[in-house]
């Protein structure tokens, strides 16, 4: 450390508020006035920060929002359906479109026997035992699944591992779904995590409509 | 008449290009493929875009930023997709452009060479940016350097240390500490470019 190569501490100052607020998880604020050397430092601390982070799976919160904006028609999304009959008859009168990418849901409600479809639908937990930021095991006729909280949304997935179909566990810890049988981990959004242990990617675990009426939670079993 | 007429070629016309299909080899037939199906395509690469991204930027909010562009992306293009190399190739390289782009808009960064033996080429499957294929890369970039700046920066964004609790572990004082990761930072986006990641 010669003291003519030393930076210009306001740079300094600058680099480390950009680390910091990546450690923190927090979107960086802009950092101006910096060579360019020092400007490389910042996308390689990006790099460096998503080695160790929590974050490097998209939250199904995410995946959904954007799901439903490619849909480009919120009311259409399967979360946006209503469980009465005017919803239902709503959504079979405008079909599916052909782009829809909230297919799941419109199909399995399409499945079920026309306009009275809440026939379908089976209560698996009261809304107060499901608190944001907790999973809990459901069986639903021979379906197993998964109900979680995120951030107040409530989301189903199925609890049967799209390898061996032995039965996933939630670790919360890691927030993942973890199978006993081989080890595959599935992450809140259903895709797997651990793919590099398989040959090919395992399928996604399948997801499972899911509604809230008066405070109890609905699957459809199909 | 003339319907007659019309009906009488349009059924004769699916006769001939039914003979003419038939008698082709198939090799000849012209490589078609429907374009994917766009739900199935968000559903399958969203997870490992995302992944890309967020190894590229850091942060949550903006890698949910640019995953957003690069489906919209995608999704306006997905009939342009020709079938030529695979499907992730080209999605991962719709979303490699879309991270330089971000970093050359707001930094004026040269776009990010990839890995050698890792060029996105008609059918080469895209590098895998799952936790531990990254955690290699990590590794690669700090091995690369001298000790004390490899140090500094495992503190830092390996164990997550504050810096005081980096100053505390190396030593040094907190000022230094920050110096100490301003140049390792600087030096790793030297090698980094070298290594690619």
């Amino acid at each position: 450390m010669t003291p003519e190569d030393e930076p210009p501490m306001d740079q300094v100052e600058a680099v480390d508020r950009y680390v910091e607020e990546l450690l923190r998880g927090d979107k960086p604020a802009p950092v101006k006035e910096l060579p360019e050397g020092a400007r490389a430092s910042l996308r390689v601390a990006a790099f460096l920060a998503s080695a160790e982070s929590y974050q490097s799976q998209p939250s199904a919160a995410f995946v959904e929002r954007l799901r439903e904006r490619l849909a480009g028609d919120k009311d259409r999304g399967w979360l946006g359906l209503r469980l009465t009959r005017r919803g239902l008859a709503r959504g079979f009168a405008g079909g599916v479109a052909a782009l829809t990418v909230c297919l799941f849901g419109e199909q399995a409600l399409q499945r079920l026997a026309g306009p009275q479809a809440p026939a379908g639908w089976v209560p698996v937990a009261k809304a107060s035992e499901l608190p944001p930021g907790t999973v809990k095991r459901f069986v639903a006729g021979d379906m197993d699944g998964n109900l979680m909280n995120i951030g107040g949304r409530i989301w189903a997935l199925s609890a049967v591992c799209t390898h061996m179909a032995c039965l996933l566990e939630w670790e919360g810890d890691q927030q993942e779904f973890v199978c006993g049988c081989h080890g595959a981990e599935f992450n809140t959004s259903g895709q797997q995590v651990n793919v590099e242990e398989y040959n090919a990617p395992l399928p996604p675990l399948a997801r499972i409509p899911v509604q809230q009426l008066n405070g109890t939670i609905y699957v459809v079993t199909a | 008449m003339a319907s007659f007429e019309g009906a009488g070629s349009l059924a004769l016309g699916q006769r001939a290009v039914g003979l003419l299909d038939a008698e082709l080899p198939r090799a000849q037939e012209p490589a078609r493929l429907e374009a994917p199906d766009f739900s199935a395509v968000y559903e399958a690469h969203v997870g490992r875009i995302y992944g890309y991204v967020f190894s590229q930027v850091g942060n949550r909010e903006e890698a949910e930023d640019l995953t957003s562009q690069i489906f919209l992306k995608v999704y306006n293009s997905l009939s342009r997709f020709e079938g030529r190399g695979s499907l992730e190739g080209w999605l991962f390289q719709i979303a490699r452009v879309t991270v330089n782009d971000h970093w050359r808009e707001k930094y004026r960064l040269p776009a990010m060479p990839l890995p050698d033996g890792l060029e996105i080429v008609d059918n080469e499957v895209p590098p895998d940016f799952n936790r531990a294929s990254r955690e290699d890369r990590v590794g690669q970039i700090l091995d690369a350097l001298p000790p004390n700046y490899r140090d500094v920066l495992r503190y830092r964004f390996l164990q997550r240390c504050s810096v005081k609790e980096t100053a505390a572990a190396m030593n040094l004082t907190e000022t230094n500490v920050k110096v100490l990761q301003f140049r390792a930072l600087r030096k790793a986006a030297q090698v980094g470019q070298e290594l690619s990641w």
